[in-house]
């Protein structure tokens, strides 16, 4: 399978500012050397709970915020240094749904100029091509291309969320990230946008990197899936695997949070202690060791690599490869 | 199930807000009862009328709403009759409350231990003494570690979870009758949430308390609720006890929602969801007839002309449909 996304040992660290020149008085190290890939046409979800980094994760690989260490390479192509003027034609390739249907529309256009904006951007077609080519998408994500001069407060969350994905894949791109995309969203809208994002991946071969903290959605709709924590991956596994073999104490911890809709299910739940430290002063060593049920001298001392443990199954934990993790209950 | 005396009765609650576009009856003729110590899951989704229904029994509707209909029976008397002033001592005494947003509801100036001194200064006679000795105690009951540290920070000193464990704290003060907990976990992470619920299960089996349990999470709904009210367009659509509605849903809004949350056991990933239809209507232009007869599969020529009555569908169980589902839900495949 071929790579359309590499990411090698990426860091994004963002500075505290204080004091009365507003000089960096700490680091929020909020991706903290993670390497990952993304095989073309399949869907990667990265996992986690707030301050995990997963969105700045996402958005870094896009560009939209500058890396400060690391390589994102991008259809073979390394694209972490290159400036502007070349970066755009590639951005054409990459594009992004936000979590948020209502502030990521500009409230003063209509949405048929929301959704030709980028091929204005990137000066693809004349105008009636445009035209054209947004009646075209406005149809294919569910929204009626009589609509094309409303506004978006005229739109249910749902249908902004279309309007966001409309926007997306105007350009006809090959990878998108999406944001949290359906976390603001009922619940009986929520399968109808998951529907959508499924079928415009068979239709357009999209691939796709979905950030969320649902586990249930990332699930269903993911072929792989990375857990983060503190801006570290903890584990990497296909989605059946991740689900049935959890290997790391987080991510079975994780797990067994989620909540069962079936009163007969009473789970036994593995109950972290305590709170997610801080990402500006995060534990040495593993940085889960401080509501981990295993933790030992050593996770405080020496911090666990992510490992190949066998069919792509990645775990940083130092006690996996001994099998002194304990066997995961469901 | 074995349930004790009605604690909280709700009648035909009807709470309406004037707006100048028009009238929107956020509760439109909503009843249910809550007996003493069990817990009532509220669910549905956003502009039910979940949360009015919740500010309508607490006294806290704001203009433009206003309740024009209805009875709030609380241990055999009326809140929709009671005084400003004799509801202030029944809010928090009687009845606590838990809201999802905590650095809302928690004053920032105050530390947290003085928020919950407050509490039980105003409804019980006790010296303040006395108080701080109480407010540690239940510090230390939510699971708060060093309490009496804590009980000198202030809201923006603690995390999230933290805050919502004060929030309880303060609403467990006076031993309440009844909690409202308001999509109290929603805005937490899933690793803290279950932490919450956790605290609120044990605090619910040690003080026999009852919980109107609000949220828009049907799976949370299944691990904590005893019976289960679902709410759409200010009306229950169907209603029962936990195991009836999750397995035997029979209202098709029910059905579909159960249906269309991706489960956790399907072999089916990557395949659509059987989505409910449309959305949730405008609440200046409801369709005639039942409320959910454009996005129902099943509707007819009757659901688009008479609204169904909330009706006894088998013991206990009841819907608001004229063509209730038949058939036996899988369990969650």
């Amino acid at each position: 399978m071929k790579k359309i996304l590499e990411v090698q040992n990426l860091v994004k660290h963002f500075p505290v500012l204080g004091g009365v020149f507003s000089r960096p008085v700490g680091w929020v190290k909020a991706v903290d050397n993670i390497s990952f890939h993304i095989f073309e046409g399949e869907t990667f979800g990265l996992v986690g709970e707030s301050g995990s980094g997963k969105t700045t994760a996402g958005k870094t690989i896009i560009r939209l915020i500058e890396p400060t260490k690391g390589k994102i390479i991008f259809d073979g192509k390394d694209i972490t240094k290159l400036p502007e003027s070349k970066l755009r034609p590639i951005r054409r390739e990459m594009q992004i749904i936000f979590q948020d249907p209502y502030g990521s529309l500009n409230p003063r256009m209509p949405i048929g100029e929301i959704i030709r904006e980028p091929l204005l951007v990137h000066g693809i077609g004349d105008r009636k091509e445009q035209e054209e080519r947004v009646v075209e998408i406005m149809k294919l994500v569910g929204l009626r291309p009589e609509y094309i001069r409303r506004y978006p407060h005229e739109f249910s969350g749902g249908q902004r969320q279309r309007i966001g994905i409309a926007r997306a894949i105007v350009l006809n791109p090959k990878f998108v990230v999406a944001d949290e995309p359906v976390s603001a969203l009922d619940a009986s809208i929520q399968a109808q946008v998951l529907n959508l994002l499924l079928e415009l991946q068979q239709k357009l071969a999209l691939t796709y990197l979905l950030v969320a903290h649902n586990l249930a959605v990332v699930r269903h709709v993911s072929d792989r899936i990375g857990v983060m924590y503190l801006g570290k991956l903890m584990e990497v596994a296909e989605t059946k695997e991740l689900f049935t073999t959890p290997l790391h104490p987080y991510t079975q911890a994780l797990l067994s949070a989620i909540p069962i809709p079936d009163p007969e299910i009473k789970k036994e739940r593995i109950l972290l202690q305590g709170d997610i430290p801080s990402p500006i002063n995060p534990p040495s060593g593993c940085r889960f060791r401080t509501r981990c049920r295993f933790a030992k001298d050593i996770c405080a001392e020496k911090e666990p690599p992510l490992i190949d443990v066998g069919s792509g199954h990645y775990v940083a934990c130092h006690f996996v490869k001994e099998g002194k993790v304990a066997e995961y209950s469901k | 199930m074995e349930r004790g005396e009605v604690l909280l009765d709700v009648r035909d609650l009807k709470t309406y807000f004037f707006t100048d576009d028009g009238v929107v009856k956020a509760v439109d003729g909503m009843s249910f009862t809550i007996h003493k110590g069990e817990v009532l899951g509220l669910v549905g989704e956003s502009g039910c009328g979940k949360s009015v229904a919740s500010m309508s029994i607490m006294q806290l509707v704001d203009v433009p709403g206003k309740i024009v209909g209805g009875e709030i029976i609380f241990k055999g008397e009326d809140l929709v009759k009671k005084t400003p002033e004799q509801m202030r001592k029944i809010r928090g005494a009687e009845i606590g409350m838990i809201f999802q947003e905590p650095m809302t509801s928690l004053n920032p100036v105050y530390t947290v231990g003085d928020q919950i001194m407050e509490a039980i200064l105003v409804h019980q006679d006790v010296s303040e003494e006395e108080a701080k000795k109480k407010t540690i105690e239940l510090l230390r009951l939510v699971g708060i570690p060093e309490p009496e540290r804590r009980f000198n920070q202030y809201p923006h000193e603690l995390s999230g979870g933290m805050r919502q464990r004060v929030m309880i704290a303060m609403a467990m003060s006076c031993n309440p009758d009844l909690l409202i907990s308001d999509e109290a976990t929603t805005a937490l992470d899933v690793t803290i949430q279950a932490q919450i619920l956790e605290l609120m299960k044990d605090l619910q089996r040690k003080t026999g308390m009852a919980i109107l349990f609000i949220t828009h999470d049907l799976a949370l709904v299944a691990e904590m609720a005893n019976s289960v009210a679902v709410a759409y367009t200010g009306k229950i659509v169907e209603y029962g006890d936990v195991y009836s509605i999750f397995k035997r849903p029979r209202h098709p809004y029910t059905y579909g929602l159960l249906s269309s949350v991706p489960s956790l056991k399907t072999e089916k990933t990557k395949t659509p969801l059987p989505a409910i239809e449309g959305m949730v209507p405008n609440p200046y232009r409801m369709p005639s007839g039942c409320h959910f007869n454009p996005r129902c599969p099943f509707a007819t020529e009757r659901c688009r002309k008479e609204m169904p009555e909330l009706a006894e569908i088998e013991p206990g169980h009841l819907v608001r449909c004229f063509h209730p589902v038949a058939v036996e839900k899988e369990a969650n495949a």
